[in-house]
């Protein structure tokens, strides 16, 4: 019998590991240099290298402090619970790029579990993932199949080797596991997101996509609804290695539809042993399935005899809390109950740690320059308002981050001092950012010599107000019997004469006397 | 009691450990282990009920080394019992379609 393989709806559902690399001073079980902390970033291979790393033997790992406190700041971020008691287990697997023979991780008792984040999905509506676990482990070392890059390419295929720098090997990695609570590529990106900017608020990794510093595997399956009402889930496959929200966004696409037509076509459903593992092709956007490593989930934990276990007294944790900063949620919050911005006005200003952090540099710069009485929720809202109108647009236009312009937030308090005193117009500000983008000048010194000030000298206001009302007589007599509206047309030309330095205020006013006044 | 394992366990065990055994090594490691695994097996006599599962010996947590590195070794000494190496890397056979594991 044929079964109707018919489909009324799918229902795409997605759970994360997230592998995000703690960026302290030294390894996580030794005392190495670690090469997620920047001032190593390029070390050269091999040379981040000590006994443990390399499992020679007798050599014994001692716990980084750092690595622990910052993985219990991230479970605290993330609403968990810390574990009292934890303690660490081998993975046992050989590998090149594992001198030890097994990896150092946390099997049944991990130091996080039973959070949650909240973040605003691509609906604009707030929603929760729980997260499930979040273990400390140690890296692994890079080995690298591609090695065109340092050989000519006629030696690729001579040299049939793989190359293996050991700098990784031992770097402290934090895994956070979710729930499989997401139901749209686009949520699971902004998710993602949402979890690098926690991250990068405390401060625990650079966080840097190109070097690998946040890995994400999406754990993928669809829920079927056939035209009889029957519900199937099709069989989980975990794409394994993706350093980038593209590669989230299309890995997870691209297996909904694909799982959709497996299942059309083969009927196959989720049970035991239908797990599979894939990797992710950029270039041709599709996942393609991996040859799993040998036994690869015959890991045989057990616990580490090496290490003691880790028991985190309420004063520890307590003491960890208090170093936690304003998070973006919180400063989202903020800003809108402060400032008074739109909900989605703050979370653009807050979805990016480099941008917060240079919007709260330009409000802190503003205050202390300004010698106005501007408050304080004027001042965040004129800055929000300045980089998501003028910034903004200058982003798109250049293809870069509102906090990479090339202005300095000393030169955006200037600006917005020069709007306040009224000896710049809005047209004329939009200008000057544009150069501020480009000169290191201080704002009034640009605009002054590039004749953006705006003109309140009367001589020259009357002379560009008869002009303007010279050629547009039919307006100005309107004004004068009446219709207000029809003063916009005079101050456009006025502004348009003047090359918009002219205080269209002013001018409104004098206008106002002359026609209507007398 | 020679059967705790069978030709297959240990082939199993033995590819683990990428160890490549002979067909007389199979079967002296079959008794081998055999034989450890009866001698482990007296722990199962113990009446273990309410005990708590032990990891560690001595009670002994939170052995902590401060965030400051340390020198590393030197890349000589690092690179010295590799038994191939392409400049500054160790090299092994090509590895192909497998992933990284973390």
């Amino acid at each position: 019998m044929v079964e109707n393989r018919t489909i009324k709806t799918a229902q795409l559902k997605v759970g994360m590991e997230i592998h995000v690399e703690l960026s302290t001073r030294s390894k996580m079980f030794s005392r190495s240099a670690n090469v997620a902390h920047p001032d190593h970033y390029d070390a050269t291979p091999n040379t981040l290298v000590d006994p443990v790393v390399l499992g020679l033997p007798g050599a014994l790992p001692v716990m980084n402090r750092a690595a622990i406190e910052s993985s219990i700041m991230v479970g605290l971020a993330l609403n968990c619970s810390i574990a009292e008691f934890s303690r660490w287990d081998r993975k046992n697997y050989f590998y090149p790029d594992l001198p030890k023979g097994y990896q150092i991780s946390q099997y049944d008792l991990p130091l996080c579990f039973d959070g949650e984040l909240e973040f605003i999905g691509a609906n604009g509506q707030p929603q929760t993932v729980s997260i499930i676990r979040a273990h400390l482990e140690e890296d692994t070392g890079k080995l690298s199949h591609d090695i065109s890059c340092r050989h000519g390419s006629m030696h690729v295929n001579a040299l049939n080797q793989s190359l293996i720098d050991l700098n990784r090997a031992g770097t402290p990695l934090l895994e956070i596991v979710t729930h499989p609570d997401l139901k749209y590529a686009d949520d699971a990106v902004i998710f993602c997101q949402e979890l690098r900017n926690v991250c990068r608020f405390l401060n625990v990794t650079g966080g840097i996509m190109q070097r690998g510093h946040m890995r994400f595997e999406p754990n993928v399956n669809v829920i079927i609804t056939t035209d009889e009402g029957k519900q199937i889930a099709t069989p989980i496959v975990e794409v394994k290695n993706l350093n980038s929200f593209k590669a989230v966004k299309g890995a997870i696409e691209h297996e909904f539809n694909r799982q959709i037509k497996q299942w059309q076509e083969t009927g196959l459903e989720m049970g035991a042993g239908m797990k599979s593992t894939r990797g992710w092709d950029a270039d041709r956007g599709v996942t393609v399935l991996q040859r799993e490593k040998e036994d690869a989930h015959d890991y045989r934990y057990f616990p580490d005899p090496d290490l003691p276990p880790v028991v985190v007294t309420e004063e520890w944790k307590q003491s960890i809390a208090t170093c936690i900063p304003e998070l973006p949620q919180q400063r989202r919050r903020r800003y809108v109950d402060e400032y008074n911005l739109t909900d989605a006005d703050a979370l653009t200003l807050t979805t990016d740690f480099d941008v917060s952090n240079y919007f709260e540099s330009c409000i802190d710069m503003l205050q202390q320059r300004t010698t106005s009485d501007m408050t304080a929720a004027h001042m965040g809202k004129t800055v929000a308002k300045l980089l998501l109108n003028a910034g903004a647009r200058r982003a798109n236009e250049h293809h870069r981050e509102l906090h990479d312009l090339g202005v300095t937030p000393e030169q955006i308090a200037q600006l917005i001092e020069m709007r306040e005193a009224n000896t710049i117009g809005s047209s004329a500000a939009d200008e000057l950012f544009d150069l501020l983008c480009e000169h290191d000048a201080d704002a009034t010194t640009l605009a002054e010599s590039c004749g953006l000030l705006q003109v309140t000298d009367s001589a020259q206001l009357d002379s560009w107000i008869a002009q303007a009302l010279e050629a547009e007589p039919e307006a100005a007599a309107n004004y004068a019997g009446g219709k207000d509206n029809a003063l916009g047309r005079i101050i456009g030309t006025i502004m348009k004469l003047s090359n918009g330095k002219a205080d269209a205020k002013s001018a409104s006013d004098q206008i106002r006397r002359q026609l209507r006044d007398n | 009691m020679t059967d705790r394992f069978t030709k297959d366990d240990i082939q199993h065990i033995a590819r683990l450990a990428r160890l490549q055994l002979d067909d007389e090594q199979i079967e002296q490691y079959r008794l081998q282990l055999g034989a450890v695994l009866e001698h482990v097996q007296m722990l199962s006599q113990l009446d273990l009920d309410g005990v708590e599962p032990l990891s560690h010996p001595i009670e002994l947590n939170n052995r902590l080394n401060d965030d400051s590195p340390q020198a590393s070794l030197q890349l000589d000494d690092v690179l010295r019992n590799a038994p191939q190496l392409e400049g500054q890397f160790l090299a092994v056979p090509r590895i192909l379609g497998e992933s990284e594991d973390a």
